[in-house]
């Protein structure tokens, strides 16, 4: 340490140091003894400089590090598991039950490179998965790829199990997996998704970009109700299966929201397990079917003469024998032979005074009547499987009495359940939709047909059903109305007299109709309870009438009065009383 | 100078110990974050897991199945549904001799008149005496695929 005030002393070369000076003096050199201390004096200070920076670097370090340090890699952790992974949404019905949900799956694969003993590992495999095919998996486990799937969905036991077989080059990998809990019963409404988790037919499809996201949202929320949906299936299976039939669809439908409770397509198929589906079990006959529905088009074309305000319900008209048109005849298949008023025309479904009405309102009315029911256009539902109509290429004399009684035109059953809908829900043409509380606040429902035209459709559909072809479709205690349709299938440009689309379009209450159910089967065949009769009033009918007996209840439509316990009750007292 | 230097770097010294701790800290708060966000995943994925069970589980046509082999319950008939408006007015006929006390007559007084109340407990009391007189069923809890024994 120095000191101030010391005083200096210059020492000559040559002089020789006199201890009086003392240590407490600075001392100056001259010659030899000063070059030498001043090359000591520069090298202390270029090794002290170098030490300087050697700190100031660990010190800039040590702030880095502690203070300024970012650095991810330097992370211990990732913070979500699994967050470069892709959401998808679940699907819940109406209820909240749950219809698609994804659930991580341990897939199986094998690292070419790495697998010693191709026969080996695969008989090893074998032990674990006995399914397997071993040719298959060899041949496989031969290839050098760095990626073999083996096998997709292990549980964990298997997961275990094939870890225990000790195997080098066997891989697991986590993936998330679409699962479909309740199988079969929404297979063509959900749809199914591919293995790069993209849908690829139903909502799964059309609502793919919205599914998908980079993180969990709320679910999805279909109008289907799980509950109808399996009594409608459960009642078209039972009478394909009684009525020998090779297909059959059913839509129910809330009349006055568009909202579909249930659409079926049967052959079905399990999303779950799509390997084993046939294309025809794939195609949606609900929606992306086209038929010619047949006399249920009979409600259209007398709603519209009534529409028109030029025919009134008790106009009569001439059946008293077939018809010609152009060069075809047209007949009805149970002839009356007589003049028929409008209702009667539509209760006892004549071809002949469809035909006749058609032809007094025109052409031009007509086409325009079925294009305002939107029967032209393909229904405006979320689905990517949406059949357009087959329409006449030109709207001639025959085409017009064709089309009066269904035939020479095909829609889908969802369209015709949505025009349907508009006729008997007091005229609103409504847009049939498959999600929840859809929300649109400026949509104003187009009247499409008058009030009092639709109040006469529902009170004919009820007659239809008390009198009238459609009577296996009443349901005692619930006011049952409806259409049946029978057509047949062109097959090779003429038609078949032995291949039918049967169909009952059926509304409950009738009075102020709710819902409307649609039953459609393909090619039904006559059996012994049906007196081997195969139109609609002896299949499609009962099938009709079964779902609404089974769905009202669930539905909350309440039967009437007199089906009521207590009503029977009095009955029974009564009768008790008159001492029968 | 020099002291004024000295101190300042022990300052720094001190600092950078200090930071060093709370670095530390950071880091295994984060680590500890980390696991807590990692067993939610993990806990998510199992309820997920559990959920779709339980949708495969409640599919109704194996709910009907389980129903059918165990519950032999059938679809309910119309003839089953009422509400109690369905109810008839039967008056306040309680007291009356020829007063049939059924639920359904009780039910259709009691809407009206809460009153009769006291008279329908008793009822209700006498018919619980009776019930207690009568022998105890037994129940045995029905196991796999075996319907429920009397």
């Amino acid at each position: 340490m120095t000191q101030p005030h010391r005083p200096s002393v210059h020492i000559p070369e040559g002089f020789e140091t006199d201890q009086s000076i003392g240590t407490s003096s600075a001392v100056f050199l001259d010659g030899r003894q000063f070059r030498a201390l001043e090359v000591r004096r520069k090298r202390l200070f270029i090794v002290g400089f170098g030490f300087a920076c050697a700190y100031l670097l660990m010190a800039f370090q040590l702030f880095n590090l502690t203070v300024m340090s970012q650095d991810e890699k330097a992370a211990p952790v990732r913070y979500v598991a699994s967050d470069d992974q892709v959401y998808r949404r679940d699907i819940v019905d109406r209820n909240g039950q749950l219809v698609a949900t994804n659930l991580m799956l341990t897939t199986l694969y094998a690292d070419g490179r790495e697998i010693l003993d191709p026969g080996e590992a695969a008989r090893a495999l074998l032990k674990v998965f006995p399914s397997l095919d071993f040719e298959i998996l060899q041949t496989k486990l031969n290839s050098p790829r760095a990626y073999i799937v083996l096998k997709h969905g292990l549980s964990p036991r298997q997961h275990a199990s094939v870890h225990a077989l000790g195997i080098p080059g066997f891989h697991f990998r986590e993936q998330p997996r679409r699962i479909y809990p309740k199988g079969a019963l929404v297979s063509h409404v959900v749809g199914f998704v591919g293995s790069e988790n993209n849908g690829l037919i139903g909502l799964e499809k059309s609502m793919n970009a919205d599914l998908l996201g980079s993180e969990r949202r709320a679910p999805v929320e279909l109008s289907l109700d799980l509950r109808i949906q399996y009594i409608v299936r459960d009642e078209l299976i039972k009478s394909m299966q009684t009525f020998k039939a090779k297909a059959a669809s059913g839509i129910v439908m809330d009349v006055n929201t568009g909202e579909i409770l249930s659409i079926v397509s049967l052959p079905d198929f399990d999303p779950n397990d799509i390997d084993g589906a046939s294309d025809n079990a794939l195609f949606n006959r609900a929606t992306l079917g086209v038929y010619e529905m047949g006399s249920t088009f009979k409600a259209f074309n007398t709603a519209m003469a009534l529409d028109s305000g030029t025919i009134g319900i008790e106009d009569q008209f001439d059946a008293t024998k077939p018809y010609k048109v152009a060069n075809r005849t047209i007949s009805d298949l149970h002839p009356e032979n007589r003049w028929l008023s409008v209702s009667e025309v539509f209760m006892v479904s004549s071809n002949i005074g469809s035909a006749r009405i058609a032809h007094q309102i025109g052409a031009n009315a007509q086409e325009e009547f079925l294009g305002r029911l939107g029967l032209f256009d393909r229904p405006q539902i979320e689905l990517p499987e949406i059949g357009r109509p087959l329409l006449p290429i030109k709207w001639g004399p025959t085409e017009t009495a064709t089309v009066s009684y269904g035939h020479g035109i095909s829609v889908s059953p969802l369209s015709i359940t949505t025009a349907l809908a508009a006729l008997v829900n007091g005229g609103m043409k409504i847009e049939p939709t498959l999600l929840l509380d859809r929300i649109d606040e400026d949509y104003e429902p187009e009247q499409v047909v008058t009030e009092e035209t639709s109040r006469q459709m529902r009170r004919l559909m009820r007659q239809v059903v008390v009198q009238g072809t459609g009577g296996k479709a009443d349901v005692p205690g619930y006011s049952v109305g409806g259409k049946t349709g029978t057509a047949e299938k062109a097959i090779g440009g003429s038609y078949n007299r032995k291949a039918l689309i049967t169909s009952f379009a059926a509304i409950f209450p009738a009075e102020n109709p709710k819902y409307l159910v649609l039953a459609v089967l393909d090619e039904p065949k006559g059996i012994k309870s049906t007196h081997g009769f195969r139109a609609a009033g002896w299949n499609a009918a009962p099938t009709a009438g079964a779902i609404i007996e089974r769905s009202a209840p669930v539905l909350g439509v309440r039967p009437n009065a007199e089906v009521s316990p207590f009503a029977m009750a009095e009955e029974y007292a009564a009768k008790l009383a008159s001492g029968e | 100078m020099v002291r004024i230097l000295a101190l300042f770097s022990l300052m720094i010294v001190a600092l950078f110990f200090g930071s060093g701790v709370f670095k530390s800290d950071t880091r295994k708060a984060k680590q500890e974050l980390a696991d807590v966000n990692r067993a939610i995943l993990v806990e998510e994925e199992k309820i997920r897991v559990l959920k779709a069970e339980w949708a495969h589980r409640t599919e109704p046509e194996t709910l009907r199945r389980l129903a059918n082999a165990h519950l032999g319950l059938t679809t309910v008939r119309i003839e089953q549904i009422a509400s109690i408006e369905d109810v008839p007015y039967l008056g306040m006929n309680l007291y009356d001799e020829e007063f049939e006390a059924t639920p359904v007559n009780y039910a259709g007084t009691l809407r009206r008149k809460p009153s009769a109340l006291a008279a329908v407990e008793a009822s209700a009391k006498e018919l619980a005496e009776q019930h207690a007189a009568l022998e105890p069923i037994e129940y045995v809890m029905a196991g796999p695929g075996r319907r429920a024994q009397r």
